[in-house]
């Protein structure tokens, strides 16, 4: 039951501008830790960029499951997507490289949803040689354990696709023809696959998502959604309610209709400033509390420095996995 | 050689360098006890050393699992996480240990050796219960009254149509799994095993594992094949844990899944499509050696342990071979058994004779005239070809 879950609990926020100071906190973090460390802040990433590179990533997540073979349920990817959503919410892709975590949320929701593929069958879906597919092995099973408790162990995703399946199945058996709820269904569902890129499962409860969609594909089809709604809530016939939910349904419409293509340049942009960005904090915090045994074991330290570059990109493994720029 | 260990260490101090912003780490509790022991892993009494307040910690096992974080523990904690309910142990928190880092020695471009790579452990923090039920019927001290016996089953099935009533299958009903605090509340626990169950679409069945329940609590529709399986499962067990209260053993303790069956054919009588018309399709029918021509006797042979007679036909409902007969939860709480003189009454009193924890690990063992315990279930055999199939369903 989506009330009494840990998503209404813990991830439903009051609005856009919480989920703004989340993330901003996040990247104000990475700034303090960094001006900590006497290095130098301007060549951080902006929240405005954060969030664009998340946007980058959280399309190349939505594709990665798109075209997965075996075929992915729809819920796999919304679980996956509200778990990336999660993540940089309250983390900075300064701190976890988004490639990595866009992985580990599919690879860990396809366990969470009960779609069963194996760590080589899934691996077996990124576009790339037979050995790096082995490391991404290695990254995603390394980074599990570390997402779990980003996500502080909720697992349950509530989905607007259940009650979708709900209210179409409602409209059925209430006067509507099945031919004509079916025709509204292939709209709804592209009104879904949009959401998911949104915040709306931050911000909403699915069943509103849900019917924002089934309005959405009433308007583009005409038929006329507004009606089931107001036979829906003619028991209550508190017309307040009734306002309330036709406002929530307009918010989820503005959400969702936020989602708009991204500017390619300043995709890269943003990219390359983090790949600048993430060099340095690894190599930062290697000269941090562990130099020691870091001394220790790399005894000529002047190549070490010099390997420091390429050690970067081992630690990802995937960094190096063009195909999944 | 060198590039490889910087590239560890940048990595190690990496991970260290996160906080995490929820999980705590679990030093913050004391063990005191371990309270249980199975291949699942370790169970332990602890206590914060803070609030004073006493835990379980259950530790999830991460060995041998090629495929990352075990998807029973994700399971097991997807559904401790929905449930709520008196009678079903409470998840109070996860946590971890510190020492969650790479192991230096692994290379991250080595395939070898998937395993082995985390050195910390998640600890699943549960409310403390004093006793389990295996525990209190190992001591012949512990005496129970036929109104505290009517307690123990009604807080039992409660539970279970409760998690039933949430498509929550549990798969390894038993005395060891039903724990009892000092107030007398019973919870179910050990949901390691648990999953979700879809009522089955028509044509389309389900496909779970049929290797799950402890063998002397496994009922007869697994140990024939069955994968399309639901609730009535789990009434079996409760069957045989309602017996084990006057018994004080578990009723049918075979070696084997063969022997299992025989035993329950000669306590419920031969399976036979007469009983069962269903049972012809199931694929271990017609290749295993079913005993013919048996009685079924289970007021009759329970009879010198059990004089009441709604005892004995709740008992005898609960055993039912056929699935699709055998008596319901929601049923089964409204049997004549709770309703009828003596009415159940609470468990408190009686605990608070007893001063000590009594849990099955603790005790002396049980059984009769057995080298062995009970074979475990599905997650606790030996890998072979199905161990896919195990682990995914």
């Amino acid at each position: 039951m989506f009330y009494s879950s840990t998503q209404r609990r813990s991830w439903t926020f009051s609005g856009a501008d919480e989920l703004a100071k989340l993330r901003c906190h996040a990247n104000q973090n990475v700034r303090e830790r960094h001006q900590a460390g006497g290095r130098d802040c301007s060549k951080l990433l902006t929240p405005e960029e954060e969030l664009l590179v998340c946007q980058y990533y959280h399309g190349r997540l939505r594709d990665f499951c798109v075209k997965f073979n075996p075929p992915m349920p729809k819920s796999v990817m919304a679980t996956a997507s509200a778990y990336f959503k999660r993540v940089y919410l309250q983390n900075s892709v300064m701190e976890h490289h988004p490639k990595i975590v866009m992985l580990t949320c599919v690879y860990m929701a396809c366990k969470v949803e009960e779609f069963n593929v194996s760590i080589m069958q899934f691996v077996g879906n990124i576009r790339a040689r037979s050995e790096e597919r082995e490391r991404a092995v290695d990254v995603i099973l390394n980074n599990e354990l570390q997402l779990l408790q980003l996500l502080n162990f909720h697992l349950t995703v509530h989905s607007p696709i259940r009650p979708l399946e709900g209210f179409l199945i409602d409209m059925k058996t209430r006067h509507r023809s099945a031919e004509e709820v079916e025709n509204l269904r292939c709209r709804a569902e592209e009104y879904l696959d949009k959401s998911f890129l949104s915040d709306a499962c931050l911000l909403f409860p699915p069943s509103q998502v849900a019917l924002a969609a089934l309005w959405h594909a009433g308007n583009s089809v005409g038929t006329d959604v507004l009606s089931y709604v107001h036979q829906c809530l003619s028991k209550s016939s508190d017309k307040a309610d009734q306002s309330v939910l036709l406002n929530q349904i307009k918010k989820v419409q503005d959400v969702v209709g936020s989602v708009t293509q991204l500017d390619a340049s300043l995709v890269e942009e943003a990219k390359a400033k983090l790949a600048a960005v993430g060099s340095v904090e690894v190599s930062h915090d290697s000269q941090g509390g562990k130099r020691k045994l870091a001394d220790q074991q790399g005894k000529q330290a002047g190549k070490k420095k010099a390997k420091q570059g390429k050690s970067e990109q081992g630690e990802g493994g995937l960094l190096t996995l063009s195909t999944l720029e | 050689m060198s590039s490889q260990a910087s590239t560890i260490n940048a990595v190690r101090d990496k991970l260290e360098a996160i906080e995490y912003p929820y999980c705590d780490d679990v030093s913050k509790y004391e063990k005191l006890a371990k309270i249980g022991q199975g291949t699942f892993g370790e169970v332990f009494k602890a206590r914060h050393r803070k609030t004073k307040q006493f835990v379980a910690l259950k530790k999830v096992l991460m060995e041998n699992e090629k495929e990352g974080f075990p998807i029973t523990a994700l399971r097991e904690i997807k559904i401790l996480q929905m449930v709520k309910h008196e009678n079903v142990v409470q998840l109070l928190e996860i946590c971890r240990t510190k020492e969650q880092v790479l192991d230096p020695t692994i290379s991250p471009l080595s395939t070898a050796s998937p395993l082995n790579r985390f050195k910390g452990s998640i600890y699943l923090v549960f409310d403390f219960c004093e006793h389990d039920l295996a525990g209190l019927l190992s001591n012949a001290n512990v005496k129970f009254t036929l109104s505290e016996i009517k307690k123990v089953m009604q807080q039992l099935l409660n539970g279970l149509y409760y998690i039933h009533r949430n498509k929550i299958l549990h798969r390894d009903m038993k005395a060891a799994n039903i724990l009892i605090n000092k107030h007398g509340v019973l919870k179910l626990a050990d949901f390691g095993l648990a999953r979700a169950f879809s009522v089955t679409k028509s044509g389309q069945a389900n496909r779970y594992t049929n290797r799950v329940v402890t063998l002397w609590y496994r009922p007869p529709e697994l140990l024939l094949g069955e994968r399309n399986y639901g609730p009535p499962i789990d009434l079996w067990g409760a069957g045989c844990i309602m017996a084990e209260m006057w018994t004080r053993s578990p009723i049918m303790q075979g070696n084997t899944e063969q022997h299992q069956l025989t035993l329950i054919s000669q306590l419920c009588g031969s399976i036979s499509a007469e009983v069962w018309p269903s049972v012809e399709k199931l694929d271990l029918f017609s290749k295993l050696e079913l005993p013919k021509g048996q009685k079924r006797k289970v007021k009759e042979r329970l009879r010198a342990y059990v004089k009441d007679p709604y005892a004995l036909d709740l008992i005898d409902r609960l055993l039912t071979l056929d699935p699709t007969k055998r008596i319901d939860s929601d049923d089964a709480l409204n049997h004549d058994f709770f309703w009828e003189d003596p009415l159940p009454v609470d468990l408190q009193k009686m605990l608070s004779m007893h001063n000590t924890s009594m849990f099955e690990y603790w005790a002396p063992p049980r059984r009769r005239g057995h080298a062995h315990g009970p074979q475990a279930p599905g997650r606790n055999q030996p890998a072979n070809n199905d161990a896919t199939y195990d682990r995914v369903f």
